[in-house]
């Protein structure tokens, strides 16, 4: 699979007065291979914006390369910039005394697209974004979802095959942030666009990205497939289904659990250290005269092992 | 897959349709904004016939006053040339400079743009202004084809002089009072009003090296003494006048580009 976007030894050291420096970002190696979904997620001042707007061009690097499409940013700027449509921070980075198509053929045009395949470019991004009916309409008057929608379209309109956003449904309604999921996902899946992400929101990382990188203090702690991060805690939890509820003297056998009762059921719901353990509860369950229904490793979420590893580093 | 790369287009194309992509946009903008520009307009107008009553002592007979109104025309320009780097303040408060960073070319080609479309606008605003005030004070200005090369190259210039005004706002971001200060001193003290022989010795030296003085005067020299091309590249004035703007687009071009590599450093770009 050919490589999108490529930083090797990567570092931004920003000069505080005359003496301090600030590492923002601090000898990253990272390859994203084309048509994955790539998450930067983070607690505030881990780098993940300045890590965006290094490979945006925005800031220069103190040490390392950025390649885009192979592209080198600083030895190939004109052709390295043709690879990225970026997404800002909300409705900001669309002219709000312009109206959607003005914005449009504005961001096209200075991406060097003109005639018509900008034109019609524009008018399948105004119809699939569902901005058709806005198109003669001034940004300025519209919702922060709608804003965000064009500054989407704009960001595609010169169809480049690797788009970045930044918290991309930051302040958005439900409704509005469902259709911004919805469209990041679809660039990925149906038409191969290369995605690079940053949000504060775990749940969005789980939803659309293959891989994620967790920044702290500059650094990438940790990077995987979201599937492995999910499995790197999932070990120690389980939850375990018994039929009927349980008596006072059963519910002592299983301190250190949450028991719930639910109807016909018990749910218990806690920490093993491995699989010994594991069959020895069964076997306690079994010594009671307790009927076992299943016995399964809980997948934790993003925000678990997010937390978990923030707190290891 | 679908993903395509982009196929690679010709720097210089992109560039000529970048610059006319930001004229078109500033025309917009300028569109949006109708009746602000018809009250500066009309503020324009009042300025130069106040500025030049005043002169006068009070009384209304300006018919000599063809050779202000030049003057006031090109500090007119460099007002709405310098403003664009005001321009380019707002663009980063609204995130759109970032954008605009992100295009193949050069920024500064962009903010030569951005100024092309200011002349363009303001050229409609100054010819409106002008036939307005040459009718109510009954000043005539011999019209001469030499006058269009020379401001040119002047405008080429002040758009040199803009670059270093943009360069400074994108490392300090408000330049409001720099650019406040510059345009009086480019309206009393570049002999806009007042030929500049007029002036005291002193400010006559400074006057020479800001980018509008040499301008007035050659411009002046073309429309009210019938000065040829040919006579004006013989006395040097030609000369005088190139090497000004010349140094003002070349420095200033020079000062954006240091400017901007060190706002890219500082992160600086999209910080208001």
């Amino acid at each position: 699979m050919a490589i999108a976007i490529e930083l090797k030894k990567l570092s931004k050291i920003f000069e505080q007065g005359s003496k301090e420096q600030f590492q923002a970002v601090d000898s990253i190696d990272l390859s994203i291979n084309a048509g994955e979904v790539f998450g930067f997620l983070g607690p505030n001042g881990a780098g993940k914006t300045t890590i965006l707007k290094l490979i945006c061009g925005l800031i220069t690097q103190t040490q390392g390369t950025i390649k885009l499409n192979g592209f080198d940013i600083m030895t190939d700027r004109h052709n390295a910039m043709r690879q990225i449509g970026v997404v800002l921070e909300g409705g900001r980075n669309i002219y709000w005394q312009l109206s959607t198509l003005e914005n449009l053929l504005y961001y096209g045009r200075l991406k060097g697209f003109s005639g018509p395949e900008l034109h019609n470019r524009a008018t399948m991004l105004l119809h699939d974004l569902e901005l058709w009916d806005c198109r003669y309409e001034l940004v300025g008057d519209f919702s922060r979802g709608t804003q965000q929608k064009v500054a989407i379209a704009c960001a595609l309109v010169a169809n480049p095959p690797i788009v970045l956003f930044d918290e991309p449904t930051l302040g958005l309604d439900v409704q509005a942030a469902r259709t911004v999921k919805k469209w990041i996902a679809k660039l990925a899946r149906e038409e191969g666009k290369t995605i690079i992400l940053t949000t504060h929101q775990l749940d969005i990382a789980e939803q659309l990205c293959d891989f994620v990188g967790i920044m702290n203090k500059g650094k990438l702690i940790a990077l995987k497939p979201v599937n492995e991060l999910l499995n790197l805690c999932s070990h120690t939890s389980y939850q375990i289904k018994l039929q009927g509820p349980l008596n006072e003297a059963q519910t002592d056998l299983f301190s250190g659990f949450t028991i719930n009762q639910h109807d016909d059921e018990t749910i218990l719901s806690g920490t093993l250290l491995n699989s010994h353990e594991l069959y020895g509860l069964i076997e306690k369950i079994k010594a009671n005269g307790l009927a076992l229904l299943s016995a399964s490793k809980v997948n934790n979420n993003l925000e678990e092992v997010f937390v978990l590893l923030m707190n290891q580093n | 897959m679908k993903t395509e790369i982009i196929p690679t287009i010709t720097s210089h194309k992109t560039a000529f349709l970048v610059i006319l992509n930001e004229i078109r946009k500033g025309l917009l903008v300028t569109w949006h904004y109708k009746f602000n520009v018809i009250s500066e307009l009309i503020t324009l107008g009042i300025y130069f016939l106040g500025t030049a009553l005043l002169m006068n002592y009070g009384s209304t007979n300006l018919e000599e006053f063809g050779p202000s109104l030049i003057g006031y025309i090109v500090w007119v320009y460099s007002s709405y040339i310098l403003k664009v780097s005001l321009i380019l303040t707002l663009e980063g408060r609204s995130g759109t400079l970032e954008q605009m960073y992100m295009s193949p070319v050069h920024p500064a080609l962009i903010f030569i743009g951005a100024s092309i479309s200011t002349i363009v606008s303001s050229t409609m605003m100054i010819s409106a202004m002008s036939v307005i005030i040459m009718y109510l004070c009954s000043i005539h200005i011999p019209l001469q084809l030499a006058a269009i090369p020379i401001l040119f190259i002047i405008l080429v210039g002040l758009i040199g002089f803009g670059l270093c005004i943009a360069g400074m706002a994108l490392l300090y971001k408000n330049v409001a009072g720099l650019i406040d200060l510059i345009d009086n001193i480019l309206f009393y003290l570049s002999g806009s009003m007042l030929p500049i022989e007029q002036l005291p010795v002193w400010i006559q030296k400074i006057a020479h090296t800001l980018p509008t003085a040499e301008g007035i005067i050659v411009l002046r020299a073309v429309l009210f003494e019938s000065k040829s091309l040919t006579m004006l590249i013989a006395d040097g004035q030609l000369f005088s006048l190139l090497m000004n703007s010349g140094l003002y687009f070349i420095g200033g071009l020079l000062l954006f580009m240091y400017c901007e590599k060190i706002a890219k450093k500082r992160g600086k770009l999209g910080q208001y």
